[in-house]
This record gives C-alpha cells, structure tokens and sequence, in this order.
C-alpha cells in the first residue's frame, strides 16, 4: 500500500503536482477477542449487561435483539497487529442519527478510526458484568495488564490505558478471567505452568499477582465400559419415526493418556459460575488432564483425565436427560459436559461433568458411532479440503431454561419460521473449523415437540424423518421418508470388454464374463447397514447409514488398481541386488510383498503386491550408435520385454514383489523393494539392462481389487516393523483397515462391505463404483463464502446469553461476526470489521 | 481491496510511472548506479563466518534497481564490524539513520550485475554467490574475494569500469544457453528466473566434500533447472531443466538432510517438492524429478504460498507462509497427515496484511518465527513454543527480505520500498521484551525521486 501510495504521488505530481493522497481509514487488523457492555445513552455511562436485554418484538417485527431505550449493546474486540481495542456497537435501528451499530470511533479528534492502545499483542479481557466500569485488558506480548476505562470509548476524547506490570516478567500470559466475586483476575501463564491471580483494589487499581503452580500428577482416566450399566451416562436422543432406530456410539475404553511435556502448560481458562460453589477449568496444552480450580481459594481440586492436552473449552448449562415433553416444563436438569478441543489433532471431546459423585464424572463420553468413537463426529472435510481441525468452541442456549409458558411450535406452514433442523432453541455446541465453517452439534432441543411429521404436534409437513441425539452432528435439512442414505446410483461395473455393467438388486451382472457378480451378505454387522437394495432383499452392500454418521463418499474397486501414490518417477535397480530404491516409503502407502504376507486374515493367500513399469526405454538404450550391433540387440530384447511399438507405446512390464520395506534413517532413498520374477518371459537381469537409469514405475495390487474411498482414500493396516518391513500392524488389522478385496470373499471395511463373486473368464481391468447418497446435510454456517473471495481464518467463538447470538471473530478477512440462532434460522446477522 | 491486490496495484503503478520514464529516451545507454547506492533492495545473504561459531563479517545486499533508474542493479557487501562501531555508537537510538554516503566504510564492496536480481545464495564454501537475474533470463554467479588484510572484492568475469558509476559484471557471470550446458541435453534456460538455492553435492550422493555444487534455479513458469558447480574456477553448467511445477513459482528451499527442494507458487495451496538425483559416475548426467506435491489442506484456501522454511534445529519442523489467510502455518513432518498428499498442519499463526518472507530462529532454546509483511509495513515475531504472536514491529515502508545473523542477535531487514536496510536488534526478547530497531542503513529513495 505504501508503494502504491508514492507511486500514486508520482503520476499525480506529473499531472499537477499535487502529492497530497487522503490516509486510508483504520479498520480491524488481527482481531483475537471479544467482550460486551451495555451503554445507557441517556446517561452516556455503562450499565449492567443484563440492561442490553432485547425488547418484546412488536407484530411482525424482525429480531434483531434491539435493546430497550435508552440502551445499546457495544462489544470490545482486540486488535492483535496494532495492539488496540476497538469499541464497536452492535445494536441499533439506524433510525436516528447516531444510531447505526459500527465500530466507534474514539477520538473524533483524530481524523479516522481511533482505537485505544493497549500494548503489545492483547489477548484477553476480562470485564464485570455488573459493574462494567474499567476493562481489563492481558497483554501477551509485554506480559502486562492494561485497564480502561469504558466510558472513554464513547466519549470521543481519546482513550488512555493504564498499564500494571504485575505479572512476572516472560511470562507470556495467554488468558484471563474476571474471578466470580469480581475482586481478582486470574490469568494463566503458560511458559511458568502457573496461575497468577491479581487483586482489584478499587479505582482500576491492580495488586501484586499472587501465583499458584498447576499439579502434573496424571490420574487414571474414568474406564466406561468397566462400568455397570446403571452407572453409565444417560444416552439422550429423539428420532422420529420411533421405530428409527440409529446405532449408539459404542463404549470404548479411555486412550492411553499422552502428553506433550513434562510441566503443565495452562492455556485457556473457562469460569463456571453454574454450580453452587464456581469452579475454573484450566486447558493444559502439554499434559493430559484438565485442570479444576476453586476461584475463591485458587486450591486444585481433583483434575479431569481426559487422556490429551487441551486447548479451548466449553460447558453446558444443566440440561435434563429426557426430551423436552411439548408444552414443558422442563424435566429435572441433572446432566451437564464439557468439550474440549484435542490439542494434538484438533478433534472434539466431550467429558461427563454432570456430578462429582457419580462415577462416570470426568469421563471422555463416546459420541461417534465409527473411529473414533470418543471424538464428536466430523461429517464434512473443510471448504477447501483437508483435515476439519477445531480451532474454537462455545456452547449457545437461546431461550434455554425455557419459560414457565408453554412453547408453542411456531408456524409450521412457513419454512423459515417452523421448528426445523437449522432453528436452534436450546442447547447446541458450535465448533469453529480452521477452513472456516462453524458446524453445530445437539446438547438439548427445546423443538422435538414440534419436529417430525406424524410425531411432534403442528410439524412441517415436510419434515418426515428426524434424528436428533446428544453430542451429535445437527442436521439442518428436512428429510422425507424415503430419503435415506444408501447406494446411489446402483453400483456398476466399468469394463474393457462390456462397458458399464449395472448390477441388478440380486447382485447378478449382464456379462458375467467380465465382470463378477455382487453376492448376498448374511449380515451388515452394525455399524454398517444395509445400502443397496433398498428393501426387503439380502444385502448386497452395507454402510454407514447412520444419519449422524454416515458420509458421502465414492468407492472405487479396481482389479489389479494402482495403490494410489505409488506411481513415480524415482526408482533405482540396486547393483548387484534384485531389489528396487525408493524415494518414499513403501510401508506408509500400505505396499507388501508376498514374502510377507501373514498366514491368516484377510491378506492370507495373497499374491503379494508387485511393481508395474510404465515408462517408455531410457535414451541409452534407445538412442544407440546404428553400427554398435551389442546395443541393437539389446535394443531389439528390451522393446521385445516391452512390447514397444514403432509408435513407442510399451506394455507395463509387471515384476512381484517379495518384499517391501523402508528406513527412514537412509536419505533419499528411504524405500525398497526385492523383486522376484517378471511376469512373462523376461528374466529382472534383463529388465535390469533394459531400465539402467532412473524407472518410472507404479505398484499395483496382484490379483487382487484395490479399494479406494473418495473420502479416506486408500485404507491399509500395513506398517514398518522394528526391522522395517512392511507387514500388517495387528492393531490396525483389527479396525478392519482394509486396502484389498478378492475373488469370493467378502469386503469389510469400517465404512462398506459387500462380497465379489467368481473371477469371470474374460478378466481385463474391471473397475466397481459404490456411491454412499442421500446423506442429510449437518447444519453449518461457512464464514470463508461471506464477501467476495477473501478466505477466512475463524480463531473465536463467543456467546452472548443477553442477546442470544453466537460472536465468531475471523481474523483475515470478515471481523466480528454476529449470528442469529433462530427466528427465522440460523444466520449471519452482521458483521463488524 | 485486499493486501495482495494494493501490493499489485503498487507494483503496477510504479512499473507505469517507471515505464513512461523510459519511454522519454529509449536510447540512451543510461545512468550506472553511483558508488555505495542502495536501490531497491530484494534479497540478503550473509557471509560464511572464519570460523564455525563466529559472526559474519558480511552482509551481502542484492540491488534489484526495480524502478530502472540505473542501468544496472548490484551487489554489494555491508561489513557488519563497522556496523558494529555504528551501531553502538548510536546508543540505542532508533533514529541511527546511517546513510552510505557519510559511511563510506559501511560498504565493503560492490559491483553491477543486472537489473531485477530476485535472490540471493552463498555457495557452501562461502566463496560464490548466486543470484537469479530476471532481466538476463539467467543464473549470475559472482565469485566473493576476501584478501585478508587486502579488504575483500567480487570477482565476475573482466568488470567493465563505469565512469563516475560502480563496475560492472561482463556477460560470462550469466549462465544461459547451450554453451553453458555440460552434457548432450542441448538444453536451454528460458523463462523468467525467480529465486535460487543450493548445497553441496557430497550432502545428497556418494561424492566427496570437494565434488561442488548443485545450483537450483526456479522459474515463474514452473520449471526448475539444476546446475553444477565443480568449484574449480569456472562457473556453474546446466545440466537439467525439470517441467511441470506449479506456475507462479516465488521461492525454493532444500529440505535439510535430504536432496529435495520444496517450492511455493502464489497461485496454488500446493507444494511442489523437485528432488534431485545424482549420478555419482557420470554427475553431468544428474537431473531433476518430480517428489510429488504436499498441499496445505483444511485452511481457507491456502493457494497463495509465498515461502518455507526448515528450523534447524528440529528438521521435522517447517513453516510455511500463507496470503491465503495471512498466515504463518507449522508443519510438523514427524506426524503423518490423515490424508497421504496432504501436509500435516499443524498450528496458523496470524501475520499482518501481504506476508512476504519468513525465517525461524531459535533464542535460549525457543523456536520463534518472524515474518515480513510488506503491505502491513510491519514484523511479526511468533512464539512457535507457547504457540502465539507475541509482538510487532512496525515503522517500515515496505518490509521484504530478512536474514538472521545469530551471532549478533540480529535481523536485517530489506525494506524495498525505501531502498533501505533496517537493523533490528533481538536481545530484547530474551528478556521478554520486543525486538528493536536499531539503526537504518541507507538513504530513502522513494518512488517520487525517479522524477528528479
């Protein structure tokens, strides 16, 4: 900008001289949090939050969560790159002048934006709900507070922070709560392991931090499935026809807990006010324990063991473990969770906080029916592609508890406005992804009265099938009832010799000459359900049709197909050895020789994977001197092996593999392959002399299937041993991680099965496509596709129980984003940058 | 509009103002640089040290001359022990503008060398540079002399003495078409060159210390060519040119350890990855291939790349500089991603607005990035350990390359748009502090002056 700027000067001085350019007007630059306050116009002062409480809605009027005279709503939002605070309104009709909700302006003597400096990289704030006269601001990068008073960013004269250097020097904080009697903020400083906690003294006065060492002792995690039935955590869901009856995440026994250092690395801070005596839940980014912390006294309690460091947390209020009955009240509020966010792979748990006297407290819950099953469900791959990771959570509660009035359904005949899948009232986790989608799981829905056609009173007509369970995926669309998951279209056979060959719904094929036929299963074996036919018939293929589980994804079953990622360009014959270098490791893609091949499951009586080269003969061999006879004959010999024709097609030479293997320690060439025989009549000495510079090559499975997923890809339980050969991992083996199908037998994998009958006499290279549709969609709000093409970074979830709406910050592109739950549905409201 | 659309339209506006300039008098041989100049500064390198451990006495600056002022960019070596005196002799005030002109020691040397250098790298021995020169479509290659007690020179071929201007390289330090090529390829170096890396051979294959240098140089249009170097007093040969990459290539970087190279393009979220295999019997007859691609998965949308860069220290850390958000993204290769293709990300750190150049550092045993934005005008240092930004440094015009002089607890930092060459002190973070400019090498020319 600043070249453009002088460059601008330059032509403008050569047109007439005039270098004067007006200063581009400030606007969020790296936002990171978020505070509210509530401003009393009248009174140009801060009044208690609580004061910002929307007004009854008049006749058709939209929700916009307006504030009664003479309030308004105002957020405080940190700006990390200029190391500010910038005050925004957020509430306001616009009607009169003044009243626009936007990003105020501090000094209006000051052409532009002026925000409040308050020191290197801000963090945190923490503000009184109560008494909201000074905010207190956690600057990371100097390791000081700052306080401010509120009432000077909406006087227009400047604001003027003052700095307290109470914390101990390098201690980086990283987070910082107001404590529950409002007379102390505790931060946490992750580079000490401790907690520091500074007295208020009056005034915006700071005292001395006092500090508090975090524990490291790793208790055992809670073992569920050690437990009696009894004694389990509730297992609340509502499904609509009945009779629907999706499989329930299986209990499993807590991971082995892992952690990432020796000393405690406190993160994030979470205050819970909700229990009779509050409690701090401390996320500890390098030990695998939660760490919980009486605020009045700063003593540790007993630490949640939750099996892996931690970095973001979130905790519902009390909701009941039965449904909302229609027309209430509400049932016995007994259970309550905490999610966190895995530091290691950024996936979602969820803890039973419900209790400390019950002996599931502290557990990681199950909350997916396939692996693994205790991380919430993550049903679509980010906007872009890749891994779905986590980067902020917070749990929203519109209207919940609800009313001692009866709730009624709404208008079932207006689309935007009838309990639906995208109409959250209740209590709901939202998840901020790191591609820029918000995705929605269900605590407790406060609509099951009203949801499903046939089952809740004055339901859509549409909306037939419904599936609502704790800890699940939202789904935000209306399914009818025909409308579940399975294969679609039916599965087909692409051939060589016969073209697309459909296959019927008793599995059978029109030319079973080339193509084998599909052959009834005696059972899908849950999680896998039946997928095609639909119907009353054997099934022929089963998948995950769990409406909260199940994926839309494409199977591809090739005969003899590549292993994906095997195809290269950077094989080396060894001298003097029949093996074959690498430049990746075999064992990783999931290659194995027949050398290696165990002596039962499912790979028994395998061939063995082999090599197939694909590339033309180098230019030695091919460019020789027409009067050096030696090299005509070996010419004549390699284009003989390769069936090479005078148009310089060749026919891949295929050479099995006896064994694969890696070793990472060796440089460049980190894989190998000893070879057996080449396929034909060639000998691999000779093949050796044909290929003397680097091969261009793939592998492929022998006699053999490769089974491929658009969503996961190619899935194998091969790995390197201690002596790095590739071989099958047995505990990989037993997540039925499945790469190959065979003649007669039947596929398992934990997303498909299906059984492939007789090798047919014609076999070419036959390829299967099964097709996972008519998945329902999860309810989700994309922040990366508001405005024009400029990509999202979500770093921030907060809700906001006074005006019921979800706040995301996106760091790179939109600011603030304010989010409307409901009434008329889920959608973004406005956006403050 | 966003960073890097200003940044475009910055560039454009300033090739058009310069463009008209030129249009006035196409035919005159133009202005060489006047002695100890900077001009728009574009990439950075220091020098080998005497001794392992010790500081570099060097700070070598390539001059890109983006605005075509002169008719020559150059090289130039900044001698770090005056800038030492300098420095200490401001006191720690920030504004030690030191301008060339009243330091004339600052500049050890310096030579023409053409215009639109895009790069900068020292051979290992310390003794050559290599620079891709976009205006020669080549590879430069510029032999560094240090005389000891004699002051130290570049050496580049038979350099042409400019009245009232400095040297100029002749022709033969351009590597360019089929005279410069070692073997039968018959290949030919086209397209335009855009950065430049290299290592020594007896790193990647069975050679010996002595058997010289393997030279990549990446092209805009996605091809990378391979040269050697044998170091015996000639300069380097082509001897590949591998196709295919990504377009818009910014920047290659060897992976330590191993003879691979990773490349950035500014168009795609994929990192291409180019390895280099070397016929230890026949080195002429090495060439390059296809690793296969990593993409930056799972972030919104991760298809502008600008750099990456290997922490020493940890060779199964890298990190990754992403306009698409602007970010910094860690990788932790020691993982396996869920999805093979994929780069295993592991943590996003924000970066001010037109992320341009990153380097990862280590102080008293912690890992922090720090990484220029150039439309932001501004340095961000991250705690890669605690896994945060912890500061920002602002008060640049158009901050671009950087390198770390560990020994001094130093940055230096290009700022292009000011053709000068900032000094930022690191100390300070050791005790919790920020970094601090230190002192300002040059001065100012701003795009306006190319109207004088």
């Amino acid at each position: 900008m600043r070249r453009l700027c002088l460059a601008t000067t330059a032509l403008l001085a050569l047109a007439c001289n005039n270098p004067t350019s007006p200063a581009p007007p400030p606007a969020f630059d790296r936002p990171e949090s978020v505070v509210f306050f509530c401003w009393d116009l009248s009174e140009a002062a801060p009044v208690p939050l609580d004061q910002c409480a929307p007004r009854p809605l008049e006749g058709d009027e939209e929700d916009r969560a307006e504030p009664p005279a003479p309030y308004a709503l105002h957020a405080l939002v940190t700006q990390t790159s200029t190391g500010e605070v910038a005050a925004v309104r957020i509430s306001g009709d616009g009607e009169e002048e003044g009243s626009d909700p936007g990003v105020i302006d501090s000094d209006v003597r000051v052409p532009g934006f002026t925000f409040a400096a308050v020191g290197e990289v801000p963090s945190a704030m923490a503000i009184s709900r109560a008494e909201p006269d000074r905010v207190y601001v956690l600057s990371r990068g100097a390791s000081s507070i700052y306080a401010v008073k509120v009432g000077d960013f909406r006087d227009g004269k400047g604001v003027t922070a003052e700095a307290f250097d109470v914390l101990p020097a390098g201690a980086r904080p990283s987070s910082m709560v107001l404590s529950p009697a409002g007379d102390a903020l505790i931060a946490a400083l992750p580079r000490r392991g401790e907690l520091a906690r500074i007295p208020l003294l009056g005034d915006g006065e700071l005292g001395a931090a006092e500090l508090t060492a975090l524990q490291t002792d790793v208790p055992e995690p809670v073992d569920l499935t050690l437990l009696p039935e009894g004694e389990q955590p509730s297992s609340y869901r509502y499904t609509c026809p009945d009779d629907l009856d999706p499989f329930r995440p299986p209990l499993v026994p807590p991971r082995e807990p892992v952690a990432r250092g020796d000393a405690p690395e406190p993160w994030s801070l979470l205050l819970d006010e909700t229990p009779e005596e509050p409690r701090l839940y401390v996320a500890d980014r390098a030990l695998p324990i939660v760490h919980v912390i009486d605020p009045t006294t700063m003593a540790e309690l007993a630490p949640l063991s939750v099996s892996v460091p931690t970095r973001a947390l979130a905790v519902t209020p009390y909701v009941p473990s039965e449904r909302y009955p229609p027309g209430g009240p509400l049932p016995e509020a007994t259970e309550r969770y905490l999610y966190a966010i895995d530091e290691i792979d950024r996936s979602v748990l969820v803890v039973d906080v419900s209790d400390p006297m019950r002996s599931s407290y502290g557990a990681v819950l199950p909350a997916s029916v396939a692996a693994p099953e205790d991380r919430l469900a993550v049903r679509e791959q980010s906007a872009g592609g890749g891994e779905e990771a986590a980067e902020a959570i917070a749990v929203l509660s519109p209207d919940y508890p609800p009313g001692d009035e009866p709730r009624d359904c709404r208008d079932p005949d207006d689309p935007e406005d009838a309990a639906s899948g995208a109409n959250l009232y209740g209590v709901f986790l939202a998840v901020a992804a790191r591609g820029g989608s918000i995705r929605f799981y269900d605590v407790y829905d406060l609509d099951t009265g009203c949801r499903g056609d046939g089952c809740g009173a004055n339901a859509d007509g549409a909306d037939e099938l419904v599936a609502i369970g704790r800890h699940r995926p939202r789904l935000g669309t209306t399914l009818q009832l025909d409308e579940t998951v399975k294969i679609t279209p039916d599965p087909a056979w692409d051939s060589d010799g016969a073209g697309t060959v459909t296959v019927a719904e008793d599995g059978s094929v029109a030319e079973a000459r080339f193509v084998p036929p599909l052959e009834p299963l005696e059972s899908c074996e849950r999680p896998l359900e039946q997928a095609y036919p639909v119907g009353p018939a054997a099934p022929l293929v089963c998948a995950v049709t769990d409406p909260w589980a199940a994926a839309g994804e494409r199977f591809t079953v090739a005969y003899e197909g590549t292993i994906p990622f095997t195809a290269s360009t950077g094989g080396n014959f060894v001298e003097g050895s029949p093996a074959l270098d690498l430049r990746y490791s075999p064992c990783a893609l999931g290659v194995i020789g027949a050398m290696d091949v165990p002596a039962d499951g499912y790979l028994a009586g395998y061939a063995g994977d082999a090599i197939a080269i694909t590339g033309d003969l180098p230019p030695s061999i091919l460019d020789i001197d027409p009067d050096d006879a030696d090299a005509q004959r070996l010419l004549d010999r390699c284009e003989e092996i390769t069936g090479r024709t005078v148009g310089g097609e060749t026919t891949p030479v295929v050479v099995p593999i006896e064994r694969a293997s890696s070793d990472p320690d060796a440089g460049v060439y980190s894989g190998r392959l000893e070879l057996g025989d080449p396929m034909g009549d060639a000998t691999l000495d000779e093949v050796r002399e044909c290929f003397p510079e680097l091969l261009e090559f793939e592998i492929r499975a022998r006699e053999a299937f490769v089974v491929r997923s658009s969503r996961t890809g190619f899935t194998h339980a091969i790995a390197r041993d201690d002596d790095g050969v590739c071989v099958v991992d047995p505990t990989l083996a037993e997540r039925d991680l499945r790469g190959r199908a065979f003649f007669d037998s039947t596929y398992r994998s934990p997303a498909i099965a299906f059984r492939l009958g007789p090798r047919p006499e014609a076999l070419g290279r036959p390829r299967l496509e099964l097709t996972v549709g008519d998945i329902p969609f999860p309810l989700q709000i994309d922040v990366s596709s508001l405005g024009s093409g400029e990509t999202s970074r979500l770093v921030t979830l907060v809700y906001n129980d006074v005006d019921d709406r979800l706040y995301a910050i996106d760091q790179a592109a939109q600011g603030l984003v304010r989010i409307r739950p409901n009434q008329p549905t889920l959608t973004v409201q406005q956006v403050f940058r | 509009m966003n960073g890097t659309s200003r940044h475009g339209l910055g560039v454009l506006a300033l090739v058009v103002s310069a463009g008209l300039l030129v249009a006035c008098n196409l035919d005159q041989e133009g202005a060489p640089p006047p002695p100890r100049t900077l001009n728009y500064p574009i990439a950075l390198a220091l020098s080998q040290p005497a001794e392992a451990g010790e500081a570099p006495r060097h700070l070598f600056v390539a001059n890109s001359n983006f605005d075509l002022r002169y008719n020559t960019g150059s090289l130039m070596a900044i001698d770090l022990e005056v800038l030492d005196d300098l420095v200490a002799g401001c006191d720690g005030n920030a504004d030690c503008d030191l301008l060339l002109e009243d330091h004339p020691a600052l500049v050890a040397a310096e030579v023409g060398i053409g215009t639109h250098a895009d790069g900068l790298s020292l051979r290992s021995d310390g003794g050559r540079l290599y620079l891709p020169l976009r205006s020669e479509e080549s590879l430069a290659w510029i032999d560094f002399v240090d005389d000891a007690g004699d002051g130290v020179s570049f050496a580049c071929g038979q350099p042409q003495e400019v009245d009232e201007g400095i040297p100029r390289c002749d022709d033969e330090v351009y590597v360019a078409g089929v005279d410069d090529v070692e073997n039968e390829r018959e290949l030919v170096l086209e397209g335009d060159p855009v950065a430049v890396a290299n290592g020594r051979l007896s790193e990647i294959a069975d050679l010996p210390d002595d058997a010289g240098e393997f030279v990549l140089l990446a092209m805009r249009d996605g091809r990378v060519a391979l040269f050697l170097d044998e170091g015996d007093g000639e300069g380097p040969r082509l001897v590949h040119v591998a196709e295919g990459f990504a377009e818009n290539l910014v920047t290659v970087t060897m992976q330590p350890g191993t003879g691979v190279a990773w490349l950035t393009s500014s168009t795609t979220d994929r990192i291409d990855r180019v390895g280099i295999s070397v016929d230890a019997a026949n080195p002429s007859r090495s060439f390059l291939y296809d690793f296969g691609g990593l993409r930056v998965g799972g972030i919104d949308d991760g298809e502008d790349l600008r750099e990456v860069q290997f922490l020493a220290a940890d060779p199964n850390r890298a990190f990754v500089l992403s306009r698409r958000p602007e970010a910094v993204v860690s990788l932790d290769l020691a993982r396996r991603s869920r999805t093979f293709g994929e780069a295993p990300v592991e943590e996003l750190y924000e970066v001010g607005a037109g992320p341009s150049r990153l380097v990862p550092l280590q102080i008293d045993g912690r890992t922090y990035v720090l990484a220029s934005c150039f439309d932001a005008q501004k340095l961000y240092l991250i705690d890669a350990d605690t896994g945060a930004l912890i500061a920002v440094v602002g008060g640049f015009s158009g901050p671009f390359e950087l390198v770390h002089d560990e020994a001094r607890d130093r940055v230096y930092l290009a700022d292009f748009s000011t053709s000068q060459i900032r000094v930022i002190d690191l100390s300070p973070v050791r005790d919790d502090g920020t970094p601090q400019l230190v002192a300002t090498i040059g001065e100012v020319i701003a795009a306006g002056s190319i109207l004088d």
